[in-house]
């Protein structure tokens, strides 16, 4: 005779009698009646048998019903394990079968399993357990929601509850409950909702709730055109941040100083690659800090780009001012010497993970999301464009680099040393190439090809914008970034990112000819040197 | 003022640069039988400017400009008017200093159409009219050296020798003295008045070198004074310097060298 | 009088010309006659005639840059339009029956596509394929041309601008959709004319017909430039305002060469395709025609033989390294690159003339004078 706590079952789960129903269960003649019956449960005794029954784990041990836990242990239906005469726990004999669950009742079982999910713990798990519900049309689970609803404390949940039984009132017999669930659906924006709307007007007799719908459906549509915008421009943002970033360290290099460096593509790869690196040490000697590692490898990788440029500037370049043409062949040569090196040391696939908090985005619409990863590079974008003009325009240092770059023999003359400032003009810009680069490892894949890839994107946003003026690279940036964004929609269908691309460059090519020197011509070295 | 029969015939021409007005409603005539005229004034009178619209490098904001009665030379392409006759001499000397002296006339000698170029060749055969320009300069000594390697004065002339052997009607000269040292400028006048003895050409020559304005305009040559984008006076170059206004406007920014 | 006058041209054709001949000689009967005794593999002799393709396309770019100052970046397009002419020939010469009895290319076929396109169809004809090698990109450029060079787009912009029209063709033929090959290309082409691709017999004498052509090419080229037009061009790069002021329409001469630029480019990818056996994507481009601008900067630009020579010996030493040292080779050719440019700004031709002039010739004002200028240009 087994003893234990399983008498007392029946009186510690409130209403329900679990011993009484698991029998009910067990027996197949009233399993199905039994089941309709569990329809409105909310008793975690009756999930914890349903689970059982549904995965096979239900027993009749000795006139009783036990449930096999996944440690191989018993436990009766109120949750006691079940132990013998001396306290020990008992074991299924083997051999012994599980109560069978009839095939054809096996949706029944989980329908109602998964509405219990709407009383879960996790925010997250009811959530979607009630979205779930208020697409499934099922009109037994209204009860089960309400209930929920009832208990539900957190504000995102309950909306997302509360449009679930709108969406199941729309098949409610009474037309005010029709009307009111159409009203609250178009009021709450839910794009989920319009294929049951289109279908409600369709088949609906009475033609107020007929009108309201079709107002719903009409104000639903509004909100997700504007969204889409919304969606569309802040990607367009995002491309100009892209751009712009990339392009930032060219308009300095080829911009100000009328240098070609076909290299530029290869200082942003040394910006990915530095990320790269810091992430693996960080994982392998702080990885409690692991998160912090972008932190360091922003002006480590400001750090490392900047000082190949200046090896390269000092080595090399300096000897070629006043020829671009062989200041383009040497420094693609030099390309050639990065990136083959690059893809020797570290192979040619390597990624970089987002920090954690760079995860995931902002949603300031629903079913709109902006990711942070790219909030960042828009604020990267924006501090480092500050960053650039502060410096040439509000420090001595800055001016004696205009000074060099408009009238070199005239700064040589008040006692600059042009030497020094070209050297560091140019360091500086691939130093922002690199922090280009830092950031893009965040967005792409860091590999040896990254470099070629950008190169032709950021020359011609420079010559777009006007070489010489940073204005110019900013309004490139963003025109180019937004047509390209905005295009793409207008397009459509899954090539319509390369269509949008090919179709910005129409664009970009047939203005350049209506106005070679960019958007804002300057008077200036390369201006001159290349008109 | 009529159109007929004049060379070149300016009327209220106005040259805007952003605002400001570099030429102010100028007139100025040219009559067919004028050999010579001078054009002189401060820096920034707009002489330069004046030559930009004639060569169709500027647009004007208004004004009418006729060559030979008929040609209308605005809006067309700077190298349609050369071709009608209008040439020029830029400032500082602009040959191609990467080509021989023979190969800078070769270019601007003959028919400059795509088609017959492609039949000419480069070398030396039957090029007399090139020859006897540059006897005309004194550089035929020099034809086989690089452009690049003459000394500033002898650039001058050779541009002025490419100019002649365009046969141009209308001859603008700007500053051809420039730079040149005492002897070569001498020599230079001579240049200049045997252009004007030997071919049918007219020329306007802007300079502000006084004396050599002196020498020329001492045959008898017309002299135009332009002050802040307009004329100012008109006439022989005694009539010109008597003249109060250009005294003043001369005074009011210096000194003019070797006035009376 | 004009004995008083120094000739500085006269002698230095006859010396040119020698150079033709031998050039010819050398590769046009030469090299195919060793093939055919034995001396040269085939392999050798297959390996060059890639070099003298790319070769002629050089030359085409040297007209337009070295001698003219137009930096075009989409010479690789006019390449390509050339390859891709020839290899839709091929293709359909070479591939199996379709639904409607009439062949499509295999790679159609495994994108569902079971008829020809319209615009394949006239390639069924060898004649079609040929003229439109080379008249196609002739159009494109002079369309091009008409376009921008009257708007007088001239230094970096016509640079960014071919460059940006690279980008986008490179884009678009990539895509299936463009029934082009997609980013494999089109390639296993086995016979050309009835000839089989795989023969030595059919392969020498496409060599020779590359070899040939390259030396017409060569001819053609030379005319231009030693005639009153070459002088024309020149004077475009050096001073092309002035120029205007002489009563040059500039616009012009310019589409002319770039119309003839891009011919070249045309033949030599007609030439190239069916000898290499594949066309793809990846060599219609930017980074393609960035590369042809190296090679003739490499041998010294506005000198024809320096596009030449340019072209065959760093597509010779990049197959050589890339055998011999497959992970350093871009170490080496960039190294190479670098080393050279900065020591010998003229390239390899001005390298050659300084040796001479260190050897002790007498100075011309030939090939040094030719270099010297060049120096002082900007691209």
């Amino acid at each position: 005779m087994i003893t234990g706590l399983g008498g007392l079952a029946a009186a510690a789960s409130g209403d329900l009698d679990l011993e009484a129903v698991a029998r009910r269960l067990a027996a197949p003649a009233t399993q199905k009646s039994a089941l309709e019956e569990l329809q409105d449960a909310t008793d975690p005794g009756v999930e914890r048998l349903l689970r059982a029954l549904k995965d096979g784990a239900l027993y009749t041990f000795k006139g009783r019903l036990v449930l096999l836990g996944d440690d191989g242990g018993l436990t009766d239906v109120a949750g006691h394990p079940v132990v013998d005469a001396q306290g020990q726990p008992v074991q299924l004999e083997s051999g012994q079968e599980a109560v069978a669950l009839d095939e054809s009742l096996f949706g029944v079982v989980q329908r109602i399993l998964e509405r219990f999910e709407v009383f879960s713990d996790d925010k997250a798990k009811r959530q979607s357990a009630a979205f779930k519900l208020g697409t499934s049309g099922d009109p037994s689970a209204l009860g089960v929601l309400a209930k929920a609803l009832e208990r539900e404390a957190d504000r995102d949940v309950r909306v997302v509850m509360e449009d679930a039984l709108a969406k199941l009132r729309l098949r409610s017999a009474d037309p005010k409950d029709r009307l009111a669930a159409v009203k609250r659906l178009g009021a709450s924006s839910s794009e989920a909702a319009v294929p049951l709307l289109k279908a409600l007007v369709e088949q609906e007799t009475d033609p107020a709730v007929k009108a309201a719908a079709q107002a719903a459906l009409r104000d639903i549509d509004t909100f997700v055109v504007r969204r889409n915008i919304v969606g569309y421009l802040f990607n367009g943002v995002s491309l100009a941040a892209v751009l712009l970033v990339m392009s930032l360290g060219l308009a300095v290099t080829f911009g100000l100083m009328g240098i070609i460096n076909m290299a530029h593509g290869e200082m942003l790869m040394i910006g990915s690659y530095t990320a790269f690196v810091v992430q693996e040490a960080f994982q392998a000697r702080l990885a409690a800090y692991q998160d912090y590692y972008f932190f360091v490898a922003l002006p480590l990788a400001f750090l490392a780009a900047g000082l190949v440029g200046l090896v390269l500037e000092l080595g090399v370049i300096r000897f070629l001012y006043g020829r671009p043409l062989e200041t383009l062949i040497v420094t693609w040569g030099a390309g050639m010497i990065l990136q083959q090196g690059a893809r020797l040391y570290f192979g040619d696939q390597t990624s970089v993970n987002s920090p954690t908090w760079f995860r995931g985005g902002l949603e300031p619409l629903t079913g709109l999301i902006f990711p942070w990863s790219r909030i960042f590079i828009v604020g990267l974008a924006v501090a480092a464009l500050g960053a650039l003009w502060f410096l040439l325009n509000r420090t001595y240092a800055g001016m004696k680099v205009r000074a060099v770059m408009q009238n070199r023999a005239m700064a040589a003359c008040l006692g600059v040393s042009t030497r020094k400032v070209d050297a560091v003009t140019f360091a500086l810009g691939t130093a922002l190439a690199g922090v280009a680069g830092c950031a893009l490892a965040l967005i792409g894949t860091v590999d040896p090809e990254v470099g070629k890839t950008y190169i032709v994107d950021s020359f011609m946003v420079v010559v777009l914008g006007g070489v010489g003026k940073l204005v110019g690279t900013v309004v490139a940036a963003v025109c180019i970034g937004l047509s390209n964004k905005l295009i793409e929609p207008a397009i459509g269908g899954t090539a319509a990112a390369i269509y949008a691309k090919v179709a910005v460059l129409v664009i970009v090519i047939w203005f350049l000819q209506w106005r070679p020197t960019g958007l804002f011509a300057q008077r200036g070295r390369a201006a001159a040197e290349t008109a | 003022m009529s159109s007929a029969d004049t060379l070149l015939y300016v009327e209220s021409l106005t040259v805007s640069f952003d605002g400001f007005l570099a030429l102010r409603n100028l007139n100025l005539i040219i009559e067919r039988d004028e050999r010579v005229r001078l054009l002189i004034g401060p820096n920034g009178a707009g002489k330069t400017t004046l030559f930009d619209v004639l060569t169709g490098h500027v647009t004007p904001e208004s004004g009418r400009v006729l060559f030979r009665d008929t040609v209308n030379l605005l809006g067309q392409a700077p190298h349609e008017i050369a071709n009608v006759g209008v040439i020029r001499k830029f400032q500082t000397p602009s040959v191609f200093p990467g080509h021989t002296v023979f190969e800078n006339m070769l270019l601007s000698a003959g028919r400059k159409r795509f088609a017959s170029t492609l039949g000419a060749g480069r070398s030396f055969r039957g090029h007399d009219p090139i020859v006897a320009t540059l006897e005309q300069v004194g550089l035929a000594g020099r034809a086989g050296d690089v452009a690049g390697a003459l000394s500033h004065g002898e650039k001058q002339w050779l541009e002025i020798a490419m100019l002649l052997v365009q046969e141009p009607t209308l001859l603008l000269l700007d500053e051809p003295a420039a730079g040149m040292t005492r002897p070569e400028k001498e020599r230079t006048v001579k240049v200049l008045e045997g252009i004007v003895a030997r071919s049918s050409c007219s020329v306007m020559l802007i300079e502000h070198d006084m004396e050599f304005v002196r020498h020329i305009a001492g045959r008898g040559h017309k002299v135009t004074v332009l002050h802040e984008g307009t004329v100012l006076s008109e006439g022989s170059l005694e009539r010109v310097q008597a003249d109060e206004r250009v005294v003043e406007a001369y005074l009011g920014r210096g000194k003019v060298r070797g006035a009376a | 009088m004009s004995a008083a006058l120094t000739p500085p041209l006269a002698p230095k054709r006859d010396r040119q010309l020698v150079l033709v001949a031998l050039f010819g000689a050398v590769f046009v009967v030469g090299l195919p006659v060793a093939n055919a005794l034995g001396f040269v593999s085939d392999y050798y002799l297959n390996l060059f005639a890639k070099y003298l393709a790319l070769a002629i396309l050089a030359l085409g770019m040297d007209l337009i840059w070295g001698y003219t100052g137009i930096l075009s970046l989409g010479q690789a397009i006019f390449f390509g339009m050339g390859a891709y002419s020839i290899g839709m020939h091929m293709m359909l010469e070479s591939s199996g029956k379709g639904v409607y009895g009439e062949p499509v290319p295999d790679f159609m076929i495994w994108n569902q596509v079971y008829q020809l396109p319209f615009f394949w169809k006239p390639y069924k004809y060898a004649v079609v394929a040929v003229a439109s090698a080379i008249l196609l990109p002739a159009l494109f450029a002079t369309v091009i041309g008409l376009l921008t060079f009257r708007r007088r787009l001239r230094g970096t912009y016509f640079a960014i601008l071919t460059q940006a029209i690279a980008f986008a063709v490179w884009l678009m033929v990539n895509r299936n959709e463009m029934k082009l090959g997609g980013t494999n290309g089109l390639t296993d082409f086995k016979s050309i004319l009835g000839f089989s691709l795989s023969s030595p017999v059919t392969l020498r004498a496409l060599y020779v017909a590359t070899a040939a052509l390259l030396v017409g090419a060569l001819l053609i080229s030379r005319a231009i430039v030693r005639s009153k037009t070459g002088l024309v061009l020149e004077a475009i790069r050096d001073n092309e305002r002035r120029l205007e002021f002489l009563g040059y329409n500039a616009a012009g001469f310019k589409i002319f060469v770039f119309a003839v630029s891009a011919a070249l480019a045309g033949l030599a990818g007609l030439l190239y395709a069916p000898q290499v056996g594949i066309i793809t994507p990846s060599q219609v481009g930017v980074l393609p025609s960035l590369e042809i601008v190296i090679w003739v900067a490499f041998g010294g630009r506005g000198t024809l033989w320096g596009a030449l020579l340019g072209a065959i010996s760093v597509n010779w030493l990049r197959s050589v390294l890339t055998g011999t040292y497959p992970r350093l080779w871009p170490i080496i050719l960039g190294g190479l690159f670098m080393a050279v440019i900065m020591l010998f700004p003229t390239g390899l031709v001005g390298l050659a003339a300084r040796a001479r002039a260190l050897v002790g010739r007498r100075r011309t004002g030939g090939p040094a004078a030719v270099a010297a200028p060049v120096e002082e240009h900007t691209a």
